[in-house]
């Protein structure tokens, strides 16, 4: 029996803004695709470049990574060596294939609930219309090992 | 004077006075046309120096070894770059390492050499001028180098003057786009440029020889050899061995000195190259920053600046 196809989108949000601003669209019940699975970091500039490959080397169709506005950082400029990464991270598995728009970023305050649930559908929309994640993805016979 | 007198005159020199401990060059391999890394600590090691086109690997990569000796390195264009980089991340003090400036003009390519061979192995081989003369039993082939040089030589950039302690003569590497190809791979669609970098991460057995051929990877434990967590997958799954490129491109994003030890350390012949250079345009394009050459206070990717592009963040 199989099941319509819906992308599995891993979601990075930082703790102070990013993830307030999940949970403020969630009491103000907003309508958000269910398409996400947010994980909460301590800060965008926590989250290694690593996770993202990971991410989708162990099967998510897309990941977004949201942190604070620049200027609003818990940690003073955690959001902005982020910026540096992320950019590096996208040129790079842009330039190996990977198709634009599996992997995102945005920045969203813990007063932006309706511009994260926004954020949450047009990135999932994105990843609809690509369609499932084929490349860089482990086998699913290796993945028993 | 050749350059390689002035070389073993000015080391012996050094050693002798106790300027430095320890000289680190190349010598004379045991095979025609090769050489191996020299560590001379008398002047009579010092003795067996060379240096000229058939010198292939990046010396720096051994001065992570002696932090705490006075060393002199036998420095082409690839290992001043990177020495630049070690200032940066206080892997090595200006004022513990001299740089001997050698001549450059191109490194011989051993690959383009077998192609060119077509399969035979010569039992004696030297570099003439700009001639390569190597022969076997009943051949011997006169090749211009200028043939037959490494794909990275072409449009080499050469660090200022003042990053050598003593040049010993004028570096003049091959005119050439260093992009070409990188160019090349970037007017692929999408799916061909992932098709060839499967094709080339399939032939990888990650012996990991561009990881220690590589100046810039001196971490003392990998993340490819961590077991809790294991960070990569030790299957033989194809994605496993991309994980461990695309992560060792990242870690060198904006610190690779494009010198190429890493693809000719490679024994399967992986040419990864462009995914650094394609990191290296990213640095130099968008936050103006080019490894190896510009001695600014902070790494790449351990600062900021509040103007820094965004336009692909939401």
């Amino acid at each position: 029996m199989s099941e319509a196809w819906e992308p599995k989108i891993v979601a990075f949000l930082c703790h102070w803004c990013s993830y307030a601003g999940a949970d403020l669209a969630g009491i103000s019940r907003m309508q958000y695709p269910p398409n996400v699975r947010v994980i909460r970091v301590p800060c965008s500039g926590a989250v290694n470049p690593f996770y993202l490959i990971k991410a989708l080397q162990r099967g998510a169709d897309g990941v977004l990574v949201s942190g604070c506005h620049p200027g609003d950082c818990h940690y003073l400029a955690g959001n902005l060596v982020a910026r540096r990464k992320f950019a590096m991270l996208k040129a790079l598995l842009e330039h190996v294939g990977l198709e634009e728009g599996r992997v995102q970023f945005s920045w969203v305050s813990a007063a932006e609930g309706q511009k994260f649930a926004d954020v949450i559908r047009e990135v999932t929309e994105t990843v609809r219309a690509l369609g499932p994640a084929g490349r860089f993805r482990k086998a699913r016979r290796a993945l028993c090992r | 004077m050749s350059v390689n007198a002035l070389l073993r005159e000015t080391a012996a020199r050094l050693l002798a006075e106790g300027t430095v401990r320890l000289v680190v060059g190349w010598e004379k391999g045991t095979l025609p046309l090769r050489t191996t890394p020299l560590l001379a600590r008398t002047a009579e090691q010092a003795d067996r120096l060379v240096a000229d086109a058939t010198c292939d690997q990046n010396l720096a990569v051994y001065l992570t070894r002696f932090k705490d000796e006075k060393v002199a390195l036998v420095a082409r264009p690839c290992e001043a770059r990177t020495l630049v980089e070690y200032c940066r991340e206080h892997r090595a003090s200006p004022d513990r390492v001299l740089a001997i400036g050698v001549p450059c003009t191109g490194m011989l390519s051993r690959r383009a050499l077998e192609r060119r061979l077509s399969g035979r192995l010569p039992a004696a081989g030297r570099l003439e001028g700009d001639l390569v003369i190597c022969s076997g039993e009943d051949w011997e082939e006169r090749l211009p180098l200028t043939d037959l040089l490494e794909p990275v030589c072409y449009g080499c950039r050469l660090p200022g003057a003042d990053r050598y302690w003593r040049v010993l003569g004028e570096s003049r590497p091959p005119a050439g786009d260093r992009y070409a190809e990188l160019d090349r791979f970037r007017q692929m669609a999408g799916e061909e440029r992932y098709a060839a970098f499967c094709r080339a991460v399939e032939r990888c057995i990650r012996c990991y020889a561009c990881r220690q051929a590589c100046p810039m990877c001196y971490c003392p434990e990998c993340f490819s050899d961590r077991s809790a967590p294991t960070w990569v997958g030790s299957s033989d799954d194809l994605s496993d061995t991309m994980v461990f490129h695309l992560t060792r491109t990242l870690h060198l994003a904006g610190r690779c000195v494009d010198c190429g030890a890493c693809v000719r350390a490679c024994p399967v012949g992986v040419d990864l190259r462009h995914l650094h250079l394609r990191l290296g345009r990213e640095a130099e394009e968008r936050f103006a920053y080019r490894p190896g050459l510009d001695a600014a206070d902070r790494p790449l990717v351990a600062t900021f600046r509040p103007d820094d592009p965004e336009e692909f963040i939401r």
